[in-house]
């Protein structure tokens, strides 16, 4: 029997899965949107690596990570659940080993990981502001009737990038239909935005860090070469991105697994397993807290949310 | 005659001195309950959006003991000794409760030793106010200040054991308002205590030792008095702790500068800022205290070498 490990990532757009070896050599993976319903994204996500996957493998330890690694981990039966950061950190060391650097730009939020000596020492999140994210760019080219991936190609032909005030998307958005009013080029001012993204993000995420070589770029918007110009230029650094970039935290949790001592194999007829979710507001005390209960094929498998114990009786 | 005590702001600096004070000269009091969603809900409510979430849930607390009590307890205590000042914030408290409850009922009192307005003078005014003598509330006042003092030296004591044991530990860098109130700094304990991770607190502190530490370091008095006392703390206890937590809520004024000088100053411990208002959003602390929690072990593990 041949071993391998999955780890799937279930990000606010994205879900990702993958399966590795013992070498940490990845057999097979899937990306596909969140929809909004990580369930069923990840019973997708679950279907296609099973059809790519070579049956002489068996899985046997899955993790997750991301936003939902709470609820899908439950539902797998995961044996690895653990926070994007030291997924992203540890799927990124697997293939750059020497990485220092990580910066990475997702479509809700945006981080930065500082690694020595393959640890992680230092992190940082963007705080409630979501600027300077993915969902700007996308929400900016819908805008300027551009699709995203042109975006980039477009920005790349500026030679003389308008100036967009970074701070604030609020105001980066007012200034970017001033500049196109004023008579700005569609190309300086889409190059502007892709540099306004790289000032914001090293002027909050990454401010004080720092920032040294060799330096990973990760994260939707590390598909944009424009942005990934931009970070070189500022940083004086050479940028690298790994075209499996987007599947880091989904290696992360894989790798993780394999240095699990326990194992349990991984059976994937669990997408045929019915999955319900259900939010119930405990109305024992004035904290009301919002309990979520997971049922597999209408048993409940587990609940929580709640604060204190009074809230265990409503599950 | 039932006094009523909000469970924040200052509660948090007092709260062995004045229960045992109104305890001494045999009053009744009521103190509101651990900070739930309903009273921050109401404190939200009912303070302007630029108040610092800390002094929304005091109003929070106030409104809960509106009908539950004959008198509230807001004293204004500007400062504890010449150039150690509590934020405005705190001492502008009665003022803010008066013009956001018309015809509250208040027991007030003054310390401000700029004027020589000094605490043992306050607590005879308060005494005077429920018809006791100055002689009875005096005595009152130096018996609780004495058990206030010593319930402190006991906690000092215990943290000192606490640090001197094995095992991971964090130090919550925090005005006690935050630290101990059950919708901002209990969620973060708690998470530290499920993990098998000890916690130590900056402000558990010799005050007048915080502010010996603070100057040493910094080579300044720092006017804030909590601030500076926490910061002695720091200094105190840093190289016994593996992480230090900054919990601040928004918008924090003293915060705002000494969160950042210390996340500069501080470069031998990780350090992790978490600011709160009343956006509910534990996930992401959640994702942010389990990565700083892999980032002390893993530097445990290596024999904090990196």
């Amino acid at each position: 029997m041949n071993k391998a490990y999955l780890g799937i990532d279930i990000g606010s757009i994205s879900t990702k899965g993958v399966v590795i070896d013992e070498n940490n050599n990845v057999l097979a993976s899937s990306y596909l949107w969140t929809s909004g319903n990580p369930i069923a994204a990840v019973k997708n996500v679950l279907n296609e690596i099973s059809q790519k996957l070579d049956k002489k493998y068996t899985v046997v330890n899955a993790g997750t990570t991301g936003s939902a690694r709470k609820l899908i981990g439950v539902a797998l039966n995961a044996r690895v659940v653990k926070n994007e950061i030291t997924a992203h950190a540890v799927g990124t060391l697997a293939v750059v080993p020497d990485v220092k650097t990580i910066l990475e730009i997702g479509g809700q939020d945006s981080k930065i990981i500082l690694i020595n000596n393959g640890v992680v020492i230092d992190y940082a999140m963007n705080t409630l502001c979501a600027a300077g994210t993915g969902s700007f760019l996308s929400s900016q080219a819908k805008r300027l009737d551009l699709e995203l991936e042109d975006f980039a190609e477009l920005a790349l032909t500026s030679e003389n990038p308008a100036k967009i005030a970074a701070r604030c998307t609020v105001f980066a958005e007012s200034d970017l239909v001033h500049k196109a009013q004023i008579g700005h080029s569609k190309a300086d001012i889409v190059a502007g935005l892709c540099r306004a993204i790289v000032l914001n993000y090293l002027n909050n995420v990454g401010k004080g860090k720092n920032i040294k070589a060799p330096v990973v770029f990760q994260g939707g918007v590390s598909k944009n070469a424009a942005v990934i110009k931009e970070f070189e230029k500022e940083l004086k650094l050479p940028v690298y991105v790994d075209p499996n970039g987007h599947l880091m935290g989904a290696l992360g949790v894989a790798v993780l697994c394999k240095a699990e001592k326990e194992e349990t194999t991984f059976d994937f007829s669990i997408t045929d397993t019915d999955f319900v979710t259900k939010g119930v507001e405990c109305t024992n005390c004035p904290n009301n807290c919002e309990i979520i209960c997971v049922y597999k094929n209408e048993v409940l498998l587990d609940a929580w949310g709640n604060k204190c114990e009074k809230g265990t009786r409503i599950a | 005659m039932k006094i009523g005590i909000p469970r924040a702001l200052q509660y948090y600096f007092y709260e062995d001195l004045w229960l045992n004070f109104f305890k001494n000269i045999d009053v009744e009091t009521i103190v509101s309950p651990a900070t739930n969603k309903e009273i921050v809900k109401n404190g939200v409510n009912n303070s302007i959006d630029e108040a610092c979430f800390s002094s929304k849930i005091f109003i929070g607390h106030v409104e809960y003991l509106l009908d539950k009590c004959d008198m509230i307890f807001v004293p204004r205590i500007e400062n504890s000794a010449i150039r150690e000042e509590y934020c405005t914030r705190i001492f502008g408290l009665c003022d803010l409760v008066k013009n956001t409850f018309q015809g509250v009922k208040l027991l007030q009192a003054e310390v401000n030793y700029l004027y020589r307005k000094k605490e043992s003078f306050a607590f005879i005014e308060i005494g005077a106010a429920l018809g006791k003598s100055k002689e009875e509330s005096l005595e009152a006042y130096k018996n609780a200040l004495s058990t206030a003092e010593s319930i402190k030296e006991i906690k000092i004591l215990q943290q000192e054991e606490l640090l001197n044991s094995d095992g991971a530990k964090v130090l919550i860098f925090s005005h006690a308002y935050n630290t101990y109130d059950a919708c901002i700094g209990k969620e973060i304990t708690d998470f530290f205590a499920a993990n098998n991770i000890k916690v130590a607190y900056a402000d558990l502190i010799n005050e007048k030792e915080a502010q010996a530490l603070t100057k040493e370091s910094y080579g300044k008095r720092v006017y804030w008095k909590v601030s500076a006392q926490l910061i002695g703390g720091i200094e105190k206890y840093r190289s016994q702790v593996d992480g230090i937590i900054l919990i601040s809520t928004f918008p924090c004024g003293p915060d705002s500068i000494f969160n950042e000088l210390l996340i500069r100053l501080i470069k031998d411990k990780p350090i992790l800022s978490l600011i709160i208002d009343e956006q509910d959003a534990s996930a992401g602390i959640q994702t942010r205290l389990e990565s700083f929690t892999d980032i002390i072990m893993a530097k445990r593990q290596s024999g904090g070498e990196l």
